[in-house]
């Protein structure tokens, strides 16, 4: 009884378990690299890029909102720290540093959107454009290689801890501090209320005008954190560096919600594994970068399908 | 309002006027407007959707789309005026299928139109295997785009007639006037009986149609396929759009405001490039602008908006 009533209640969690053991599947039988240690390891690499990046945009669609500028948010972060590298600082400060921009980014995102109510997509095409043009004032676009090899920033990505790679244990830290703080606590509840029913939770008393702003903070300042432990793989700063973060992050976050019904952290995560196996498999086989575009498009489009379709099927139970 | 960006604009160009003598010009001027054409073409059906309240991310990959599709058909010997129908109406099927999707299944306009706009690009790297597909077609697009009537540019023209035409759909028939309900009041128009589906999917059809025709454009300008057209151009549309609903129509999206800002921003890109300023200087000050000008757009409405309830 237990287990048909598991298997009705969380179908499409079933079905994604199973299409991603296909997936896996699919590609160690073409190409025998898939299931090697450096593979894996390459693997995590990008899940935690992805789901850094994911986790962030997952407060902002929560909350009802959309942001495609957390990438290019991103490249600006990035290269402020490099640059701040360049100049000699040690890599925490440079790091935390870059971070801050990006969060002062998020920021102001989150304030022209919610003091004055202005549409999302607009206004963080913008600001995108803006932050991504400011990325270039530090090196005229160039790459910034200066101190890196001195300044132990790419530490960040060679620390294991158990031989777990750093930027995994950290993936796992903030999830669990996102996972508890979204689903246990109160103020978890009102980020959701704000994203459901904006006019019932202002009368409920939530001050919704916070949230958002914290949701593009949020969503910034993560998207800020991919792209500097990217940077710290690649040794070098690269204006673009954050760039090809908008179309996988949106494909990461519907699809968890397809799976859970709604945005969710635990979605998220389990959807960047799907999303890096995908991209990884088809890097292997050699297929260039457009290839894995139009895959993600067209999984973003299935998952939004998917979660239209549940959410009418609810609405249907409801009457 | 109107008349304060009329002023700047005129400023702006006197300035660029006295420090580039190239600037003035006149086949530098002519050639703002040509290639002035080009955006104001795929604006033009993205001014409709936002007027109608949704949005369309995709109209400059399907512009990529139609462009490649052209130079790859061709490359295989298929005659030039085949592969461009071909190609056209590959190119309005994304607007077919951009309309199914976000009035019949009800799919948030945004994320679909990023979602199609990827596929749509993507298609197009594929056939391009990633680099422009560069053709001779000396042929009659060549002639269009690149010819003068009476001194002005052919295609500049063309994209004025287009223009009226659209104009005066906006402005004195029942469907643009639809349009502006649908954008207004969804709920509303649709209770007054409009049949919102039909509109919906009517102005995305405009959009990849006008998108594939400016793909078209594209391809004889660059004589080549090109599947990189992309982010440049999102952040042009929709600052033409909203600048353009700020200049004539007192805030609602219109399409010779769009002409306007499109001519304005190939001033300004243009004038910046001759005098030397980067590329990504442009970039901040197109983001910056875009901000400002919805900024003004939205603070005016939510005034209104909170004006009517105190009436109440």
């Amino acid at each position: 009884m237990n287990i048909k009533n598991f298997i009705k209640n969380n179908k499409i969690l079933i079905i994604y378990f199973v299409i991603l053991a296909v997936l896996i599947i699919f590609f160690s039988k073409i190409q025998e690299n898939f299931i090697t240690v450096r593979n894996i390891k390459n693997l995590l690499r990008h899940t935690t890029r992805n789901a850094f990046a994911a986790l962030g945009l997952t407060f902002v669609i929560i909350v009802g909102h959309n942001d495609l500028s957390f990438g290019l948010i991103g490249c600006l972060s990035a290269m402020t720290t490099s640059f701040m590298i360049a100049l000699g600082q040690n890599a925490i400060v440079s790091i935390i540093i870059g971070l801050l921009i990006g969060a002062i980014c998020g920021l102001l995102n989150g304030y022209i959107i919610a003091r004055f109510k202005l549409p999302d997509i607009v206004v963080t095409i913008g600001s995108g454009a803006i932050a991504f043009g400011l990325s270039y004032l530090y090196s005229k676009g160039a790459f910034i290689y200066d101190n890196f090899l001195t300044s132990g920033i790419l530490g960040i990505n060679d620390i294991s801890i158990l031989g777990i790679p750093f930027p995994v244990i950290l993936l796992l830290i903030i999830f669990l501090v996102c996972f508890y703080f979204l689903n246990k606590t109160t103020i978890g509840r009102k980020f959701y209320a704000t994203g459901e029913n904006i006019i019932a939770a202002t009368y409920s008393g939530i001050n919704v005008r916070t949230f958002i702003i914290a949701a593009f903070i949020l969503s910034a300042s993560l998207g800020s954190l991919s792209t500097i432990i990217e940077t710290a793989f690649q040794g070098r700063g690269n204006v673009k560096t954050g760039m090809i973060l908008l179309l996988p992050s949106y494909a990461t976050v519907y699809l968890g919600r397809a799976i859970f019904g709604k945005p969710t952290v635990n979605g998220s995560l389990i959807a960047s594994i799907f999303i890096a196996v995908i991209l990884n498999g088809l890097t292997l086989m050699n297929m260039p970068f457009y290839v894995s575009n139009l895959i993600l498009s067209i999984v973003l489009l299935i998952a939004l399908i998917l979660s239209k379709l549940s959410l009418s099927a609810r609405r249907k139970k409801l009457g | 309002m109107r008349y304060m960006f009329i002023w700047f604009f005129v400023c702006i160009f006197t300035v660029f006027s006295v420090i580039s003598p190239v600037f003035r010009m006149m086949s530098n001027l002519l050639d703002i407007l040509r290639i002035s054409a080009i955006g104001s073409l795929l604006f033009l059906g993205l001014t409709c959707v936002v007027a109608a309240g949704e949005i369309d991310l995709s109209f400059p990959e399907v512009a990529a789309f139609t462009s490649v599709s052209i130079a790859y058909l061709f490359q295989r010997g298929i005659n030039i005026g085949i592969a461009v129908l071909i190609s056209f109406i590959l190119g309005v099927m994304f607007g077919v299928l951009n309309g199914g999707l976000v009035s019949y299944v009800k799919l948030p306009s945004f994320i679909t139109t990023i979602a199609t706009g990827g596929m749509a690009k993507a298609i197009a790297s594929i056939l391009a295997k990633g680099k422009p597909i560069y053709v001779d077609s000396g042929s009659v697009i060549n002639k269009m785009v690149f010819g003068y009537i009476f001194k002005m540019p052919i295609l500049f023209l063309i994209v004025l007639v287009i223009y009226i035409f659209i104009k005066y759909i906006q402005d004195s028939t029942t469907i643009g006037q639809y349009i502006y309900a649908i954008g207004e009041n969804r709920k509303a128009s649709k209770a007054a009986g409009i049949n919102e589906k039909k509109i919906i999917i009517t102005v995305y059809i405009l959009t990849a149609f006008m998108a594939s025709l400016a793909g078209i454009f594209l391809t004889g300008l660059l004589s080549s396929g090109q599947p990189e057209i992309g982010y440049a151009y999102l952040l042009d549309g929709l600052l033409a759009v909203f600048f353009g609903a700020l200049i004539i129509k007192d805030r609602k999206p219109n399409v010779i405001g769009t002409i306007i800002a499109v001519i304005i921003l190939g001033v300004l890109v243009n004038g910046f490039t001759l005098l030397g300023i980067p590329y990504y200087m442009a970039e901040i000050a197109k983001g910056s602008l875009l901000i400002i000008g919805v900024l003004i757009i939205f603070i005016r409405k939510n005034n209104h908006k909170v004006l009517d309830k105190k009436n109440k």
